[in-house]
């Protein structure tokens, strides 16, 4: 059933329900329809309708920017099915090296191994309709259309794979709506939550127009993305205890994005097909250039990875300079000229962090306020990873690399991200030094869950929806089996 | 004795090159990889055959004024000027060096470029050996460009816009244009209609351009018709997709523009022409502007009209054959429904 919050509970009512889950993105639906006929009846909370929201509500998600720049109004969508309705659909899981702890990346390392995920990868790559699982380009992709990236090269050539991109609301919307056992709630934004020595006793939902209502349930899920789960928790702190999940302090910080930024080009031998195109079996796939594991440990380096899209030549040094003799032995008949685009790991950094504003917004929530931070090191790994790629092209005759944009506060400042909100509530085996466990339960609390990229403990370079809704398989087979 | 060996001094730089035992025809020619030479004459071969690298020569013989990069070349390849080596031995060495440089951090950047030392040395051999006449490089032109065939294309739409408004064709957001071709292009193509270069959006069945509105703007100031390009930057080549009509807003147009072209122009006695699935005739007749209110006329009788002001394009459909029994010659003529006022479009002739 989808209902209007405001015509379907009346003002000042609670209702009951065995689980609320507050949200639906990817994450919230996901969830719901997972735990749809394993005995929970279930209430999920929108805090938007069926279409985008007014300006009204769109200033439900205004907040502060004082870090580095960052469009956060662009950056998520809050009616029904989330940001879904907006995303691009790249996917990739994530690599076996970003779930490990890296001691040159502080706070890195998942208390999860990546294998745990494997089943719940396999599974939400049939949700999202990916059409591959296979992310090995070289598998793919004509050998000469790749750049030869093997082991001594310190590089390989990974890929990425598409969703439709998958509208959660187009494609589960009829589901929910002919459900019995999840009431999908719409205009109902959860502005407050309480509890009991641990214990989330009841949510509160307000909408624009002054209705008021209460949800009770078993257990709580916070599925409403990777800003406002943090709001949400931070708004739980009263007469001076921490908020909820917050004893390490945790709650808010090491927000991650995954930054973007354009080096320069190579040029390297014509017709690399790093663009997004068909494979051999008609699946859409787009090879990228990342390093490899060891270089990474050897090098202390972040996991990114490298677009290579053709471009205009360059009169500085152009093609037919490589083509003489002895100057690129592997180039093969010609050269292109192609800008790089990196989307680069951040290391997760306890200072680029959300927090509350004394302001309030129209449901008295206290504002966002964001301040996005990048670590020096983090600039010095693409620096560095940069510098390798002059070494690895240059050094073994396959091309050269023209970096014009080598990195300066000036550069930083324009870093783009990819709108992806991580670590806010990152996963901790330790209460000390996280917010959720390794079954996204919040620390210190009995019946509060996170499903969202807020529980990444490391970000890797990969886009996170994919991980994001094997997580919440995770978690639904979890919290099915605690209710059986 | 090795062969090289063998070769140079046996042949002094010409290699024989045959099927020997079998018997075949035995054939002189040079070559290049076996010819021994001087190393310092093989250095100056390969900095005399380099292309485009004026501009990095330059560079570097300004950050090294009293340098002699021919010297320096030579130093780093460990070989004396005088030296004899066979060409496939340098160059062989050469990539070795180039190669290990870069592993080295030995790097001479130039534009941003970081190139080997040894290249770089090259080059400012070549500006010392060539001076003025050494080889430049400049960015490829669109217009410069030769054409080719890119793409495959099967249609496009819209192919006009009328002056004021937004171009627009069914299922197709405002101001794109739709290209339908046979495979998905690479996504580096780039659209150029009236000196403005636009980036491609491809799809596996085509690509799409959106038009900014200061080009439609532009366009808007010249009716008439638009070339559009498709342009391959990385290959420099181009190809014409067709043209962008701009037609003169409705309220601008007094009357009918000429007629540019019309048909068919004759049939046989009662015989259908251009003919239609329903079994209808019909004509059709090019012209940039025309009222909204025209209908097509055969001998004075007004036939079934449909009007594509956008496509600067009317057609009829015309049912009742009788009205081309008779052989003659039959005016055909667009006539304003509501002034009246009428031009000839052409004499239709019908044959016995
Ligand atoms: C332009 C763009 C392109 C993107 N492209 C990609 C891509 O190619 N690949 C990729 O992996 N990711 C991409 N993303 C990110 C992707 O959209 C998110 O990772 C994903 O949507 C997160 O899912 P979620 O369910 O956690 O959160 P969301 O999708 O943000 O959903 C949260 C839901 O919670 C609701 N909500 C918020 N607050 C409350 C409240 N207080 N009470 C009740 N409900 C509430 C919201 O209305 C919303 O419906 C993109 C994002 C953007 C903006």
């Amino acid at each position: 059933m989808i209902e209007d919050i405001r015509t379907s509970l009346d003002n000042g009512s609670t209702a009951e329900f065995d689980l609320a889950i507050v949200g639906a993105g990817p994450a919230g639906i996901t969830l719901a329809r997972e735990l749809g006929g394993r005995g929970y009846r279930i209430a999920l909370l929108e805090a938007g309708g069926m279409e985008p929201p007014d300006d009204d509500a769109r200033k439900l998600y205004d907040a502060d920017v004082v870090g580095l720049p960052y469009p956060i109004q662009a950056s998520r969508q809050r009616f029904f099915g989330g940001t879904s309705n907006h995303w691009g659909g790249w996917c990739r899981p994530q690599d076996d090296v970003d779930f490990e702890t890296r001691e040159w990346m502080p706070l890195t390392g998942w208390p999860l191994e990546r294998g745990q995920l494997e089943e719940y990868y396999h599974r939400a790559h049939e949700i999202l309709a990916i059409d591959s699982r296979d992310y090995e380009a070289a598998r793919h992709t004509e050998q000469s259309a790749l750049l030869p990236a093997d082991e001594a090269s310190g590089f390989r050539n990974a890929a990425f794979r598409f969703s439709p991109p998958l509208r959660f609301k187009d494609a589960f919307g009829a589901e929910l709506e002919a459900s019995n056992d999840i009431s999908v709630f719409l205009h109902a934004s959860v502005v407050e939550i309480d509890h009991d020595g641990g214990r989330i006793t009841r949510v509160g939902i307000r909408t624009l127009d002054g209705h008021q209502t209460s949800i009770r349930a078993g257990r709580y899920v916070l599925a409403a993305g990777g800003l406002e789960v943090p709001r949400l928790l931070l708004h739980t702190a009263r007469d001076g205890a921490p908020a909820l999940g917050n004893a390490s302090g945790f709650v808010g910080r090491c927000f991650m994005e995954h930054f973007g930024y354009t080096p320069g080009h190579i040029m390297a031998r014509a017709g690399l097909k790093y663009h997004r195109h068909q494979d051999r079996n008609g699946h859409s796939i787009m090879p990228a250039v990342a390093p490899r594991p060891d270089l990474m440990h050897r090098e202390r380096l972040n996991n990114c990875c490298l677009l290579l899209t053709a471009t205009e030549p360059d009169a500085a040094w152009p093609p037919g300079a490589l083509a003489t003799p002895g100057l690129a032995r592997r180039l093969g008949k010609a050269a292109w000229r192609y800008r790089v685009q990196m989307i680069n790991e951040p290391t997760p950094n306890p200072e680029s962090r959300v927090l509350l504003s004394d302001q309030r917004d129209a449901l008295g929530m206290r504002r966002l306020v964001l301040d996005w931070r990048i670590m020096d090191r983090d600039l010095e790994s693409v620096e560095a990873t940069v510098r390798y790629l002059v070494r690895w092209l240059g050094g073994s005759g396959l091309g050269r690399v023209q970096f014009s944009r080598p990195i300066s506060p000036e550069t930083t400042e324009r870093f783009t991200g990819g709108m992806h909100h991580m670590g806010t509530t990152r996963m901790s085996a330790d209460s000390g030094e996280g917010v959720v466990d390794t079954n996204c339960r919040v620390h210190g609390t009995e019946n509060l869950y996170v499903a969202s990229s807020a529980v990444f403990s490391a970000a890797g370079y990969s886009n996170p929806t994919l991980t994001i809704v094997a997580l919440s398989l995770r978690l639904a087979d979890h919290l099915g089996a605690l209710k059986a | 004795m090795n062969r090289r060996k063998f070769i140079a001094m046996g042949t002094g730089g010409v290699a024989l090159v045959g099927v020997g035992a079998a018997g075949g025809v035995w054939l002189l020619c040079p070559d290049p990889a076996d010819l021994f030479s001087t190393a310092d004459m093989h250095v100056d071969e390969i900095a005399r055959s380099m292309s485009g690298v004026a501009g990095a020569g330059r560079a570097w013989l300004e950050a090294n004024p009293n340098a002699s990069a021919g010297k320096l070349v030579l130093d780093a390849l460990d070989l004396d000027a005088g030296q004899e080596i066979s060409r496939g031995g340098l160059t062989e060495s050469l990539a070795e060096r180039v190669e290990s440089e870069f592993a080295n951090d030995h790097i001479f950047i130039h534009e941003d470029w970081w190139l080997a030392e040894t290249e770089a040395r090259l080059a400012a051999l070549h500006v010392t050996l060539l001076g003025a006449d050494a080889s430049e490089s400049s960015a490829p032109r669109f217009e410069d460009a030769p054409e080719a065939e890119l793409v495959s294309l099967q249609r496009y739409n819209p192919g006009s816009v009328e002056q004021g408004e937004p171009l627009s064709h069914p299922g197709l957001p405002e101001n794109v244009i739709w290209f339908a071709t046979a495979a998905a292009p690479p996504p580096r193509f780039r659209v150029h209609i009236d000196g403005t270069s636009l980036t491609i959006n491809a799809r596996s069945s085509g690509f799409s351009v959106q038009v900014p509105d200061a080009l439609r703007y532009r366009l808007f100031e010249s009716p008439g018709s638009h070339e559009i390009w498709l342009y391959d930057p990385v290959v420099d080549r181009r190809q014409r997709l067709g043209e962008l009509r701009v037609v003169e807003a409705a309220s601008e147009r007094d009357g009918f523009c000429e007629v540019a072209a019309w048909g068919p122009q004759q049939t046989q006695a009662g015989a259908t022409f251009n003919e239609q699935p329903d079994g209808a005739s019909a004509f059709w007749i090019r012209i940039e502007c025309f009222p909204e209110s025209t209908v097509v006329t055969l001998d004075g009788t007004e036939i079934d009209t449909t009007l594509r002001p956008a496509d600067g394009l009317i057609t009829t459909h015309i049912l009742d054959h009788s009205l081309y029994r008779e052989p003659g010659q039959y005016p055909v003529a667009l006539k304003d429904a509501r002034t009246g006022e009428s031009i000839e479009v052409g004499k239709f002739v019908v044959t016995p």
